[in-house]
């Protein structure tokens, strides 16, 4: 017991800092520690491994928001919703109110979720066998709504298409860990260099107590859970997609019950992978795949001890998430977001060169100028996951 | 709902987490079995197995058991924590962890009863 509090103790921390950082997703923290399996396997059982990865995701989920408002550097799809209203409230000097509600969010979407599990397995293990035969079209359907509610409809299908190509073309290449230097560049590096350009001057922030209506919570948490668990059946679709389903189906317009259903859909999400995890075996969530490479089987009883150590983690990020904000939010105007940015962007390339080589840093470049498209031409963010979701539906059909 | 109500609210979840933590590890039965089935067993299942110690081999860190049951041997390491009060004859209920070497299955126990 010692041993696991131990290690939960420090993938919290590890969480924290990979979610500080703006550009870096889990998935790389991932990749470091499947790729350090060998050797730490023999210091860790591989409960104890498993642990420390959701321990990560858990934390890094909560952290997440910090950055993407204050920094407006979102980490990947799920962030890319909430940088929007996030750091519009940020420009109004209401930052620490944007991340009290995305991490009521998150808090309650956890909770909400666990709370779920029982129908949520009859859910998926029913629900999934009917529609199999018909998920590419689907997947369609969504994105064509999706697009279609845009305002640029023909840009969102661009851009849809277009990381659609790249995906295939990453998917195929002979390089390591493909995802990492496409996701970077789509969502994280593209997002810093806007940034840069954008040259955004941030005002001093409001110092007031947050107070949040009990029906506003219920409600937006609410609807997360149940887009969150209709996507949670079409693979390729995320977090984003199930947040803009969710908000579209309740014509949710209100930017704060946005953040707090952003919040929610992220941890909301990774629980469902979990109970997708366990009912239909099959992982949709990047840690959720490391921890099933770890787990030779994913029992009852791992299912209860990985949402024990969620709600662990999840209430400790909480808690720090909400003394950070308030240090950003004292901080944020003194902070030079140009050196920090360029770090960012350097740290994240070299990165992508030891793990993925030299084509996938062409990736990485490809990815960020694709990934600038959307802000450039006003569409949702949300449709470069077109990068995953258009193999998926090739996959289905094909 | 103000701050300080969620900070209260995200502390409880965080014990509620800690509190099922502690129960899975003093309530979760580990599973009775047999020698033979061991060998079909993945590695870090954790078991408990019920046999007569065979032989007792002591080495500078860890003593080696040879148990029995009716199904089959199996070799159990016990690591020196203390002094291993136990002979060649008696009955034994061993709680371990199922580990490969040299392409045979071996427990690592982790608790030893005398029956």
């Amino acid at each position: 017991m010692l041993e696991l509090l131990v290690i939960i103790v420090l993938g919290t921390i590890l969480g924290i800092i990979c979610g500080l950082v703006p550009g870096l997703h889990p998935n790389a923290v991932n990749v470091i520690l499947i790729s350090l399996s060998p050797i730490l396997l023999s210091y860790l059982s591989p409960i104890g491994l498993a642990t420390l990865i959701v321990a990560v995701a858990v934390s890094n989920s909560i952290i997440d928001a910090l950055p993407s408002i204050y920094l407006g550097a979102p980490d990947a799809d799920s962030s890319a919703m909430n940088v929007l209203p996030g750091h519009k409230m940020l420009l109004d000097g209401k930052g620490h109110e944007a991340i009290i509600l995305t991490i009521t969010g998150s808090l309650f979407g956890l909770i909400f979720a666990i709370v779920s599990i029982p129908p949520l397995i009859t859910f998926l293990s029913k629900g999934y066998p009917l529609i199999i035969k018909y998920i590419a079209f689907i997947i369609i359907a969504v994105m064509a709504f999706l697009i279609l509610r845009e305002k640029n409809r023909l840009w969102a299908l661009i851009i849809f298409l277009l990381s659609g190509i790249l995906g295939i073309a990453t998917i195929n290449l002979q390089i390591k860990e493909p995802l990492f230097p496409l996701f970077s560049g789509l969502f994280g590096i593209s997002t810093l260099l806007l940034g840069l350009k954008n040259k955004v001057k941030i005002p001093k922030q409001e110092k007031v107590e947050i107070n949040i209506k009990k029906r506003k919570i219920f409600k937006s948490v609410l609807t997360s859970l149940i887009s969150g668990s209709i996507v949670s059946m079409l693979p390729g679709l995320g977090s984003a997609q199930g947040a803009i389903l969710g908000s579209s189906i309740v014509k949710e317009k209100d930017s704060k019950s946005f953040l707090i259903m952003v919040g929610g859909i992220s941890t909301i999400d990774f629980i469902i992978s979990f109970v997708s995890i366990y009912a239909l075996d099959k992982a949709r969530n990047g840690s959720i795949v490391a921890v099933s490479k770890i787990m030779e089987a994913f029992t009852i009883n791992d299912l209860i001890i990985f949402i024990a150590i969620a709600l662990v983690v999840g209430g400790i990020s909480t808690i720090i998430a909400m003394k950070m904000s308030k240090l950003f939010s004292t901080y944020i105007s003194m902070i030079n977001y140009n050196i920090l940015s360029l770090t960012i962007i350097a740290g994240l390339t070299i990165a992508v060169l030891i793990i993925s080589g030299f084509i996938g840093v062409i990736v990485l470049f490809t990815a960020i100028f694709l990934g600038m498209l959307p802000d450039l031409k006003e569409t949702g963010k949300s449709h470069l996951m077109g990068s995953l979701i258009l193999p998926v539906i090739l996959f289905f059909l094909l | 709902m103000n701050e300080s109500s969620l900070f209260k609210i995200a502390l409880t979840v965080s014990l509620t987490g800690i509190l099922i933590l502690l129960l899975i590890v003093e309530y979760t039965d580990i599973k009775k079995v047999n020698i033979s089935d061991i060998e079909n067993m993945k590695e870090e299942e954790k078991i408990r197995v019920i046999g007569k110690i065979n032989n007792v081999k002591e080495t500078p860190g860890l003593y080696i058991l040879d148990l029995q049951d009716d199904s089959g041997k199996i070799s159990v390491i016990v690591f020196k924590e203390e002094k291993l009060n136990i002979s060649k004859g008696y009955k034994a209920d061993i709680e371990g962890t199922v580990k490969e070497y040299q392409n045979k299955k071996e427990l690592i126990a982790n608790k030893i009863a005398i029956v």
